[in-house]
């Protein structure tokens, strides 16, 4: 057995020299990277739709020519939602109407992609053209470009082929009407219940969830991340208070997951008798199967108007500018309406889209009072309402 | 004898004066290894005092720190994260006597159950954690119903539960990584210190004890610190499992922070200075006790693989391995194969179901291809250059007369001290800032750099064991017949720690295809890798299109393994 340490005895006063230099050079190259790592907003100002602007006013000629310059880039990158379903059915749909571009499509939220995508932007590097998402570009307009001067063609902007809870024309959710346009408008803030073990009659309130029976019943999404939890829980503080929320998270024992089936798989296997929070295309599945779910809003809180995944933006700096342009021309559209939409079973605003596949309990019912959370203002008390969820759930 | 080999060699040819040159190239190597890990070291302990978002005009201030430590939850979460690291010790004593088990005793069936060992480290952890959870349900979990049925009395595993948690890391994780290193340094122990104390009338656990622990020191304790680091940065399997039962553990919240609209980057970086502390005592015990139980275990004279004899002992340790192995490995995986092909997973009360519908859904997909080939091209480009970089490095650090080596042993520890998902955003902000290297960004270059960069730890310390247990005199030998340096480790150095290199390559070809903190947010759509989009799936929870991916992924990396198994015990020395 030999001991190494006594042949290898390293004189430390030999690596002091050597690492102090290199500490030196590198906190020398740190505050190099450090200094370009303050991307201030004018380095943001880049490059916007110009062109696209000119395009609008010049009319067909215009748009045959952005066509086929959106042909010879090839490719358009959508950040767009995570639903599976949709990537399939946007490739085979977009493919169709516009063989000679691809479209790149990856499943991401621009919330936490944010600071990414900015820094992209600022050196000229962005890999994304085109976001659908949620409300989450309301608070990065800085790096998105303007829709409007984009959409160029009549069918598209046609005001009498939109219809939404605002009145005729496309949504636009963002205070300048240019940026974020909604596409979709649906009823969120449902309970679900397995109806072979519970009966919808006992409970018809939020207020009924707080019943001794329900206590450790109840399953969530987790309102601590961003996501589905977060949306209805926020609404229900707003709705019913903070106390409330504190007897219902905390008193009921809610289980929390973050997975977007789990709440509807422990409903259907009778783990938990009722879910909050679930998104509708696991609930619709597992009725396909022949599973006793049941889906229906409650007189004390109906819910709220949400646009889920259906909000369009392009960025700031797009790579493909034209085939960014050809695209959001495209997605509202009947056919990219109908192939963003059905997959995720959501309703289109386009008043000309088929609404066979939306679930009945999606759809606003008469006489029921839904907050519009796709609005600025309710972004804002938002912000607010899920910090506050966080320190009132705690755990 | 190693002063006049020294000698020798040193006059044996007329060069510039060998200060300047081992000078030069110390201060080269100094500043590149220190480049690429203080950089974005430096980067994450700034931006916690950042409290603007990143990329606006930046704002000093201690907000990002008592928001981060003032929250009630982070003190619930760090003691959480404490106590199930606390299976790190579970682990490497099991890992150690499998390992003993597996090389020296050669029980029966060793082979099936190393590999089985592999496997199970393998699959990926949103799969079999999910596989698990349709076995140990408390409700609905088929386990629980067998045993309802059979026994006549009331049991109910918990899986929603600490030891749930503690059980499926050990299990999926803990001891078959730890098995998985600690095998090499076995292999490289000569038998003859077994059968000298033997031969002094020692028993096989006195041996085992007094001869073999001793021996093994240094091995056992990088394995150890990594799987302690490793637990502290978990966040997988508790996010699954854990946040139903109201676990809620550190890696948990620190992903929560980064991911969450807008991302909390300055509390997250906060909290992950805990990691670069508790790093910095691991590796200070260390490095003060691997200099002083650092021993070569492959002589001159050969080596000896003389099985230790146990008696009848090493059928019925045989028989709890496989066992375990059956319990542990192939029900959860079999339970991910069953769920693939499940029209909800888990859900066996439907009628019909049974469906092939999410293999042709996701084979279908084009975008699947295009992760496989990324998935591959990562794995391969981790795998080749980081045992490239790491027997290097391990090898400078551990034979060389470089000065400021050990400046160098404390640098490659650094990747450790930051959490994947913060690497790579701080990778991401150094690839676009600096001009230089602002044309690699967005390529799979970047993928690969920071999966390297991140697994440098172990692959380093591992190398240094390896290397370590060769003795020098071997090199010396080579070197005084006549042969070059490269010739040496080509000849003699090489095939000697051949097993070792085939376990880094593989250790590292799996850790980059199944890692997703690193890449998540370097990836671009061009980029995208299997486990990125494994996670999409279960995010958007699809979880049997996720099971698809995660068998996919599984067989993937059993082929890699099995070829490179092959390949390596080829070049190298095989025991058996």
């Amino acid at each position: 057995m030999i001991n190494h340490d006594a042949r290898r005895s390293s004189k430390p006063s030999g690596a002091i020299l050597p690492a102090i230099i290199v500490v030196t050079v590198i906190l020398c190259a740190s505050s190099l990277v450090w200094r370009s790592l303050s991307l201030g907003e004018g380095s943001l100002s880049a490059t916007t739709g110009v062109f696209a602007a000119e395009a609008a006013k010049s009319g067909t000629g215009r748009w045959e020519k952005i066509v086929q310059e959106a042909k010879s880039e090839g490719k358009v990158t959508l950040l767009g939602p995570e639903t599976a379903t949709v990537r399939p059915s946007m490739l085979e749909a977009f493919r169709k109407a516009y063989p000679e571009i691809e479209l790149e499509y990856q499943a991401g939220s621009i919330g936490s992609l944010a600071t990414r995508l900015r820094a992209e932007i600022a050196q000229q590097k962005t890999n994304f053209d085109v976001v659908i998402g949620g409300t989450a570009v309301l608070r990065n307009k800085d790096i998105l470009d303007p829709l409007t001067s984009r959409l160029m063609v009549a069918d598209a902007t046609d005001a009498r082929l939109w219809r939404s809870s605002e009145g005729n024309g496309l949504k636009w959710i963002d205070h300048e009407r240019q940026f974020a346009a909604q596409t979709s408008e649906w009823v969120f803030g449902y309970i679900l219940i397995n109806s072979r073990a519970v009966n919808p009659a006992s409970i018809r309130s939020w207020s009924d969830l707080l019943k001794p029976e329900w206590k450790g019943q109840i399953a969530s999404h987790d309102p601590r991340g961003a996501g589905a939890g977060q949306e209805v829980a926020s609404y229900v503080l707003a709705k019913l208070g903070e106390k409330f929320i504190v007897e219902l998270f905390k008193g009921q024992d809610v289980a929390l997951t973050r997975s977007y089936s789990q709440v509807a798989d422990w409903v259907a296997q009778g783990k938990y008798q009722v879910g909050i929070a679930q998104v509708p295309d696991r609930i619709e599945a597992l009725k396909k199967e022949g599973v006793a779910l049941r889906a229906y809003s409650l007189q004390d809180a109906a819910g709220t108007l949400t646009g889920g995944f259906s909000v369009v933006s392009v960025l700031k700096g797009a790579p493909h500018a034209n085939a960014a342009t050809v695209f959001v021309n495209w997605v509202v559209s009947k056919a990219g309406q109908d192939a963003l939409h059905r997959p995720q079973l959501y309703p289109s605003l386009r008043t000309d889209v088929a609404r066979d596949y939306v679930p009945d309990y999606t759809l606003p019912m008469a006489g029921l009072n839904y907050l519009d959370t796709y609005t600025e203002e309710f972004q804002v008390t938002r912000v607010k309402l899920a910090k506050q969820l966080g320190e009132l759930i705690g755990r | 004898m190693v002063a006049d080999v020294d000698s020798t060699m040193a006059g044996s040819r007329s060069r510039p004066p060998a200060w300047s040159l081992r000078f030069f190239s110390s201060l080269m190597l100094l500043f590149g290894v220190g480049f690429v890990t203080l950089v974005p070291l430096g980067f994450l302990v700034l931006n916690s005092f950042n409290t603007s978002q990143l990329g606006q005009e930046i704002s000093w201030g201690l907000e990002g720190w008592r928001q981060a430590f003032g929250a009630p939850q982070t003190v619930k979460a760090l003691l959480y994260s404490f106590l199930l690291s606390t299976r790190t010790f579970v682990g490497i004593v099991l890992a150690f006597l499998i390992s003993w088990l597996l090389i020296r005793v050669r029980i029966p069936a060793f082979a099936f159950i190393e590999f089985s060992l592999w496997m199970a480290w393998f699959l990926p952890p949103l799969s079999v954690t999910i596989g698990w959870i349709a076995l140990l349900d408390p409700k609905y979990g088929l386990i629980n119903k067998l045993l309802a049925g059979v026994l006549p009395f009331a049991v109910t595993l918990n899986i929603y539960s600490f030891f749930g948690i503690v059980w499926v890391h050990l299990t999926l994780l803990t001891v078959p990584v730890m098995t998985l290193l600690l095998t090499p340094a076995f292999r490289q122990l000569d038998a003859s210190f077994e059968e000298s104390a033997r031969a002094c009338g020692s028993g096989p656990l006195t041996t085992l004890t007094r001869i073999v622990l001793p021996l093994l020191w240094p091995a056992i304790l990088v394995v150890t610190i990594a799987s302690l680091i490793r637990s502290l940065e978990a966040f997988e399997i508790e996010q699954i499992i854990g946040i139903p039962a109201g676990i809620y553990v550190y890696g948990t919240r620190i992903y929560d922070l980064v991911r969450w609209d807008p991302p909390l980057y300055s509390q997250a970086m906060a909290l992950s200075t805990v990691f670069l502390s508790a790093l910095f005592v691991l590796v200070v015990l260390y490095q003060g006790f691997a200099r002083r139980h650092e021993f070569a275990t492959v002589r001159a004279g050969g080596m000896s693989y003389r099985p230790v004899t146990i008696g009848k002992w090493r059928y019925v340790f045989s028989a709890l391995l496989i066992l375990w192995i059956v319990a542990s490995v192939y029900l959860p995986l079999a339970m991910v194969l069953v769920g693939s092909f499940m029209k909800f997973f888990g859900m066996f009360g439907i009628e019909n179901p049974f469906t092939t519908r999410h293999w042709s859904l996701v084979l279908r997909d084009p975008a699947f291809a295009k992760a496989l080939r990324n998935s591959l091209m990562l794995g391969l480009g981790v795998a080749t250059l980081g045992v490239a970089v790491y027997s290097l490095l391990g090898y400078t650090i551990q034979r060389s007369r470089l000065v400021g080596r050990s400046a160098l042993n404390l640098l490659v520890w650094i990747p450790w001290a930051i959490p994947g998902i913060l690497l790579g955003l701080s990778l991401l902000w150094i690839f676009l800032s600096i001009r230089l290297f602002n044309f690699l960004y967005g390529t799979m270059f970047v993928l690969i750099f920071s999966v390297v960069l991140k697994e440098m730890p172990i692959g380093i310390q591992m190398f240094k064991t390896a290397f370590a247990q060769v003795t020098e005199e071997l090199e010396h030998a080579s070197r005084v017949a006549g042969a070059g340096l490269f010739t040496t480790l080509r000849r003699i150095t090489i095939p000697l720690v051949a097993p070792m290199i085939v376990s880094i390559f593989v250790l590292v070809f799996m850790s980059s295809i199944r890692d997703i903190s690193t890449p998540i947010l370097l990836a671009t759509p061009a980029t995208t890798p299997l486990s990125v989009l494994m996670l999409e799936r279960s995010v958007a929870g699809e979880v049997e299109k996720a099971a698809v991916i995660g068998v996919i992924l599984s067989v993937l990396a059993i082929i890699t393994a099995l070829v490179m198994r092959r390949l390596g015990f080829r070049m190298g020395a095989e025991p058996v």
